[in-house]
C-alpha cells in the first residue's frame, strides 16, 4: 500500500458526535488505522433520545431497519474507520480494551471526564499496559479545573469560548453560528497535539497524556478581541455583515427567493471597479460616497442603493461579473449549490463513497493536496461492530468460539442491545 | 521532563494575513523555531489591522498581528529584488518548512516555485495556503472573509430567515485554512522523515471553511432537504443565546433525562411542565412558548450563576463570554490558559496560551517580533553577513 504519513499507526477511538470523530478522522486521513470502540448504544437509543432533527439525515428520511447504520450525519465522520462494539462496563470488555491498547499507539475519547475513570481506563491504567501510548481525552471542558464534570457540546464550546458574543447583526445581540463549527475546530487542535506527541515519541520513545478542553480552541478565533479589550479599544462588539473599516461591505439581495451575495470593498480602487460594473450611475459620484470614511458614515443609504442594483441579478452570475472586475464578491451558496460549485469540484472537495445501507453519496472533506503523498483511498463508514471479527479475531488472536461466547454474554455485539 | 515537541524543526514563514501566520504560530507553540519573513517598510498587512491601543493605528501595536505572530523571530527581506531572492535561497537549506501565501503564480515568477526550491533543499516542505488554493476557477478571485463565508455555505444557514443571512466573525474561514495547513504540514513532516523527500502542500481556505459546515450537507446528500437558518437557535429547543441580568448565556438540550424536570426545577417553574414538552419535536414546536417561560428567570439571575446551576443538573449551559469574561473565567484560570507576555511597544498583555495540557510536552509562548527585529541575529549570526553588508542591504531596500 502507498506510504502515508501515519502508516503503521493504530488509534483506538472512543469518539462520538463531532469533536472527537473529527480528530480521529484527520488521523485516519493521514493514514492511521482508526478503530472506533463503540458502546452498543452509541448509535442507537442513546443517540436517538438526543437525536435532534438536524441529525436525522436518513436516506429519504427513512430510518429503515438498522437506523444506527443509516445516519448520514454519523456516517460522514465514520469514513476511513473500523468499528467494534465493546461493553467497557464489564470486566471482560475492559480486559479486551487493554489488550487493544497494548497493540496501539493512540487512545482517544471524548466521553465525560468521569467515564474513563469509572471504567478503570484512565491514563495510569492505560500507561501500565503500554508506556508508549499517547492518550488524548477530549471531555467538553477538559479533565481538570472547576468545570471538568460539566458538559460542553457545540453550544458551550462556542459561547464559553467567546465566539458567540462577537457574532450577530450590526448593533444587535449575540447570535449563535448556524452550525457547530467549533466542534471540528476543537477536534483539529486536538489532532495537532496528537501529531506533536507522536513526533516527539519518535525521538524519546515515550508516550504521554493530553487533556484537551474545547472552549480554549474557540478562544483562538477571538484572540484579537481579547488583546483589544486589554488595550482599551472602543470597537463595537458586533458588526454583523458590516466591517469595521470597509464600506460597502455587506450581504445584498439577488434575484429569486432567498438568494444573496456578499460584497466587500476594501479600497477606493475597488469602489471604482464596483461603480464601473454597476454602470457608473450618477449617485456613485456623490460626495458622501467618495472615500472609505464617507462611505462608512453613509452605509445605510449606500447598502440600500446597492441592493436595488443587486436585486436585478442572479447571484452566481453577479459574483462572476464582479470578480472579473476585481471586486471581492461571493454568492451565498446553499447546500445544494455547494455540491455543484465548480471550484469545489476542481479541488476534488467531494468524495463519492458507496455504503450498503445508504448508497452512493458525496462526502465533503478533501482539504489539502500534497504533491507527492497520495490522498488516502476513502472507505465508507463502518456498520456498527462490523470489524469485531477482524479486530478480536485477527488482531487479538481470539478464536471464533471465544468471540461467539463474548457475543452471547453481550460483551461485544453488532447492534444496539436496548 | 517536558520537551519541545517540534524541537529542531525550523520554519520560514513568508506568509501574511491570518491563515499562514496562524499555522506558523501553532508550529511555534509546539516547539518549532519559526522565522517570520516580512517585506521591508510595511511588513505583514495585518500590522495595519486593529484593534490598536486606544484605537490609534501603529504597525507594532496591532492586536491581530500580536496574537497571530507569537513564537516567531522576525526578519525583513524584499523578494521583489534579485538580491533578496538570492539571500532567501541561502536561508532555505536551514529550513524544514516554508509557509507562503502569495497569489498563485507569484513564487513561480520569482523562480522560487517548489521544483526550484527542491533542488536547493530536497527535504523542504512548502506549504502554500491561499484563500482559494493554487488551482481552480476561483484561484485568482479577490478574497475577503465574508466572501469565503458565503461560498463555504456558512452564511446561508446563519441569522434570521426573514432578512439577509449573517456572516461569521471576521477571519473564521482563514483561521480554518491555517489549521488544515498545520495538520497537513505536520503529517508531511512524518512522511519527509520516512522517505527523505519534501513536497508542496496546497491548501484552499475556502474548502477548509466549507468542512466546518459539513454537518449540514448530509441533510442535502441524504434527505434532499436544504437546511434553513433559524435565527440563532441551533439543534432544537433551547439551543440559543438568552439575555440575562448581567449579559448573555446560551442553553442547549435539557439534560440526560431527556425531559424538562431538572431544568424546570432549577428555574422553579415545575408547575408549568406539560406533556407536549416531553419530546424533542414537541419542544421544537413550542419553542417560543418555552422561551417565554424561562426568560423571566434568566433576566433575574447572573450569567455565571445560571451557568453553574444548570450545568450541575447536567444541562448544557455556557456563558456568552466577552473578552473580560474570558480573562476572568475560573475554568481558564485553573488551566493556566492565559499567558502574560511583555512587549516593548504594548507592554504586558495576556495572550491565549496552552490549548491542550500535555504531560510531556511544553507549550511555547514568546512575544511577537518587531519588524526586522532579528535581522542581525539571522543574517549575521546564521548566514555570516557583516554588519556593513546589512547596512548596504538596508540602503538598497533588500532588507
Amino acid at each position: 500500500m502507498e506510504k502515508l504519513p501515519l502508516s503503521g499507526i493504530r488509534v483506538i477511538a472512543c469518539d462520538f458526535y463531532w469533536a472527537g470523530p473529527y480528530n480521529t478522522f484527520m488521523l485516519a486521513n493521514l493514514g492511521a488505522q482508526v478503530i472506533k470502540v463503540e458502546h452498543h448504544l452509541a448509535r442507537g437509543p442513546l443517540v436517538r433520545r438526543h437525536e435532534l432533527p438536524t441529525r436525522r439525515s436518513y436516506p429519504d428520511g427513512d430510518p429503515g431497519e438498522a437506523p444506527w447504520n443509516r445516519s448520514g450525519y454519523i456516517n460522514q465522520f465514520g469514513l476511513n474507520k473500523l468499528s467494534v462494539v465493546l461493553d467497557l462496563n464489564t470486566p471482560k470488555g475492559k480486559d479486551i480494551f487493554l489488550k487493544l491498547v497494548k497493540i496501539s499507539d493512540v487512545v482517544q475519547d471524548n466521553y465525560s471526564t468521569r467515564a474513563m475513570i469509572n471504567f478503570g481506563l484512565d491514563y495510569p491504567a492505560i500507561k501500565a499496559v503500554n508506556p508508549k501510548i499517547i492518550m488524548i481525552r477530549q471531555p467538553g471542558f477538559g479533565t481538570t479545573g472547576p468545570y471538568k464534570d460539566y458538559i460542553a457540546g457545540g453550544c458551550p464550546t462556542e459561547v464559553h469560548g467567546g465566539l458567540t458574543y462577537y457574532m450577530g447583526y450590526h448593533g444587535e445581540g449575540p447570535m449563535r453560528a448556524g452550525t457547530c463549527l467549533v466542534d471540528p475546530w476543537a477536534g483539529l487542535h486536538a489532532c495537532c497535539s496528537v501529531l506533536a506527541a507522536l513526533w516527539q515519541r519518535r525521538r524519546t520513545g515515550k508516550g504521554q497524556f493530553i487533556d484537551s478542553s474545547q472552549p480554549e480552541s474557540t478562544t483562538m478565533l477571538v484572540g484579537d478581541r481579547v488583546l483589544g479589550y486589554q488595550m482599551g479599544t472602543s470597537w463595537p462588539d458586533r458588526v454583523g455583515n458590516r466591517h469595521l473599516s470597509q464600506a460597502p461591505h455587506g450581504c445584498y439581495p439577488c434575484k429569486g427567493k432567498d438568494k444573496w451575495i456578499a460584497i466587500a470593498v476594501a479600497s477606493d480602487e475597488e469602489w471604482a471597479n464596483l461603480c464601473c460594473v454597476m454602470g457608473n450611475p450618477s449617485w456613485t459620484q456623490e460626495e458622501r460616497f467618495s472615500d472609505q470614511i464617507s462611505r462608512s458614515q453613509n452605509q445605510d443609504e449606500l447598502d440600500c442603493l446597492i441592493s436595488q442594483w443587486t436585486a436585478q441579478h442572479e447571484h452566481v452570475a453577479l459574483m462572476q461579473m464582479l470578480q472579473n472586475q476585481g471586486v471581492a464578491a461571493g454568492a451565498v451558496l446553499d447546500q445544494s449549490e455547494l455540491m455543484n460549485d465548480p471550484h469545489a469540484k476542481d479541488r476534488e472537495y467531494y468524495v463519492e463513497v458507496e455504503h450498503p445501507d445508504t448508497g452512493v453519496r458525496p462526502y465533503p472533506g478533501t482539504t489539502w493536496k500534497m504533491s507527492k503523498t497520495q490522498r488516502r483511498e476513502w472507505t465508507r463508514a463502518p456498520l456498527l461492530g462490523e470489524h469485531n471479527k477482524y479486530v478480536f479475531g485477527e488482531l487479538l488472536g481470539m478464536s471464533d468460539a471465544e468471540i461467539a461466547q463474548l457475543q452471547a454474554e453481550k460483551v461485544i455485539s453488532d447492534r444496539p442491545l436496548a | 521532563m517536558a520537551e519541545r515537541a517540534l524541537k529542531g524543526i525550523t520554519v520560514l514563514d513568508l506568509s501574511e494575513g491570518i491563515a499562514g501566520p496562524y499555522c506558523a504560530r501553532l508550529l511555534g507553540s509546539f516547539g518549532a523555531d519559526v522565522i517570520k519573513v516580512e517585506k521591508p517598510g510595511e511588513g505583514d498587512k495585518t500590522r495595519k489591522v486593529g484593534p490598536f491601543p486606544k484605537d490609534i493605528p501603529h504597525p507594532e501595536k496591532s492586536a491581530l498581528f500580536l496574537h497571530l505572530n507569537i513564537n516567531k523571530k522576525g526578519i525583513t527581506l524584499n523578494l521583489d529584488t534579485a538580491n533578496g531572492r538570492d539571500i532567501f535561497k541561502k536561508l532555505l537549506p536551514g529550513a524544514d518548512v516554508l509557509i507562503e501565501s502569495f497569489p498563485p503564480g507569484q513564487m513561480q515568477d520569482w523562480g522560487l516555485d517548489y521544483p526550484s526550491l527542491e533542488k536547493i533543499n530536497p527535504r523542504v516542505l512548502m506549504t502554500s495556503v491561499t484563500p482559494f488554493g493554487q488551482s481552480g476557477p476561483y484561484k485568482d478571485y479577490q478574497d475577503s472573509s465574508a466572501v469565503l463565508d458565503a461560498l463555504a455555505g456558512h452564511t446561508f444557514i446563519q441569522g434570521d430567515p426573514k432578512r439577509e443571512p449573517l456572516r461569521n466573525f471576521e477571519g473564521v474561514a482563514e483561521y480554518t485554512g491555517g489549521m488544515f495547513a498545520t495538520i497537513s504540514t505536520m503529517g508531511a513532516l512524518f512522511w519527509a522523515s520516512d522517505t527523505g523527500q519534501g513536497q508542496q502542500i496546497d491548501i484552499s481556505s475556502l474548502q477548509c471553511a466549507a468542512v466546518l459546515e459539513s454537518s449540514r450537507s448530509s441533510r442535502w446528500t441524504h434527505l434532499r432537504n436544504i437546511q434553513q437558518r433559524t435565527n440563532g437557535r441551533f439543534g432544537g429547543w433551547p439551543g440559543k443565546a438568552y439575555r440575562c441580568r448581567d449579559g448573555y448565556v446560551a442553553l442547549a438540550g435539557v439534560g440526560p433525562s431527556g425531559d424538562l424536570t431538572a431544568m424546570f426545577s432549577v428555574i422553579d417553574v415545575v408547575e408549568l411542565l406539560n406533556e407536549k414538552y416531553e419530546t424533542e419535536d414537541g419542544r421544537a414546536a413550542s419553542a417560543e412558548e418555552l422561551d417565554a417561560i424561562v426568560q423571566p428567570w434568566l433576566l433575574e439571575h447572573d450569567k455565571y450563576e445560571i451557568f453553574n446551576a444548570l450545568q450541575k443538573v447536567r444541562v448544557q449551559a455556557g456563558v456568552c463570554c466577552a473578552a473580560e469574561d474570558l480573562l476572568a473565567d475560573p475554568g481558564y484560570a485553573a488551566r493556566n490558559f492565559w499567558v502574560e507576555l511583555d512587549h516593548p511597544e504594548v507592554g504586558k498583555l495576556k495572550y491565549p496560551g496552552p490549548l491542550v495540557l500535555m504531560s510531556d510536552t511544553e507549550w511555547q509562548s514568546s512575544r511577537s517580533p518587531l519588524l526586522g527585529e532579528h535581522n542581525e541575529e539571522i543574517y549575521c549570526g546564521k548566514l555570516g553577513y557583516t554588519p556593513l553588508e546589512l547596512t548596504q542591504f538596508r540602503q538598497a531596500g533588500i532588507i
